[in-house]
């Protein structure tokens, strides 16, 4: 059976913004917490639920984030660093094991400073790049850990509501 | 479908085993590289800008290692403590006004920091200038 793509309606349009302000509340929520967010652990099941449509969700909230906190240089990692996290759950759709998504989230939070760095290297050198993700390396390692943590737990409840929402919009 | 369950475990045990030692490689790299404060007692200069003609100069005397707790220990810093340390919201009283496209901007004889107060590490002799800017 061939499901024929249906065009946006406004009841995804709302969706999808609710999503991007849900998004934007738990960053703000989790702030006071160092190196504890849910924004992956979300970016993730929103990929795997509304697929492309999770872009728009994404690049709302990294504007978002823009106005109320300024556009410093911060704010042109997150232009990819989110995208990269989208593109790896696009490619593991198959996935089925919440292990799997755990080493996901982990693994990003991990990486995050890495690939923070990447930006550095264009702006400042390769040299303060390096300087910059050494310095944050504790932070990387807390991160992962929360992500993985917060993955082991969270996952399924938040994918189970998901996936009833998902279900009333095909209904 | 045996076949491919088992094939899934394998992935799933690798990518761990890979998580793991990126973890450590990531460890050791910070144990051979990480930013090392100067031990012991020094003097580092401080100024504080709150506009073109409003300065003020200061001389810290101090243990401590990076930038931010020789601030803190001299009670001139406040803000909140984010992901990469403390993030200075007001400085000597005064506060950025966020909503004001205003932060602290830290530099170290006139070159910005990639770095956060907490994560600078401070040498006897140094200079470093908080700068009330605009985004």
């Amino acid at each position: 059976m061939v499901r024929k793509k249906r065009p946006l309606a406004i009841r995804d349009l709302v969706l999808m913004g609710l999503f991007s302000a849900i998004l934007f509340g738990v960053q703000l929520a989790f702030a006071f917490l160092p190196n504890v967010e849910l924004v992956s652990l979300l970016i993730i099941l929103y990929t795997r639920h509304l697929k492309y449509r999770a872009l728009p969700v994404i690049y709302v909230f990294v504007v978002l984030e823009g106005l109320v906190f300024g556009f410093g240089i911060w704010w042109f990692i997150y232009l990819y660093i989110w995208a990269v996290l989208f593109a790896m759950t696009m490619m593991m759709q198959k996935n089925q094991s919440l292990l799997g998504w755990a080493i996901l989230s982990g693994g990003f939070g991990l990486c995050f400073g890495a690939l923070g760095a990447v930006s550095y290297i264009f702006l400042s050198g390769p040299q303060a790049a390096f300087a910059w993700f050494v310095a944050g390396i504790p932070f990387d390692i807390a991160h992962g850990i929360g992500n993985f943590l917060a993955c082991l737990v969270l996952f399924k409840p938040l994918d189970y509501l998901l996936a009833r929402l998902e279900h009333q919009r095909i209904e | 479908m045996l076949e491919s369950g088992k094939n899934n475990r394998k992935i799933l045990i690798i990518a761990g085993i890979c998580l793991v030692v990126l973890a450590i490689i990531f460890v050791a790299i910070y144990g051979v590289f990480m930013p090392r404060g100067q031990a012991g007692e020094k003097t580092i200069g401080l100024t504080v800008v709150f506009s073109q003609d409003n300065q003020k100069e200061y001389k810290i005397h101090t243990d401590a290692e990076n930038l931010g707790d020789a601030l803190k220990e001299e009670k001139l810093v406040d803000g909140t403590q984010g992901e990469y340390g403390l993030y200075i919201e007001t400085v000597d009283g005064v506060t950025a006004d966020a909503s004001n496209q205003e932060w602290w901007c830290i530099t170290k004889g006139g070159e910005t920091l990639n770095t956060s107060a907490d994560l600078t590490p401070i040498a006897d002799g140094e200079h470093y200038e908080l700068t009330l800017s605009k985004w």
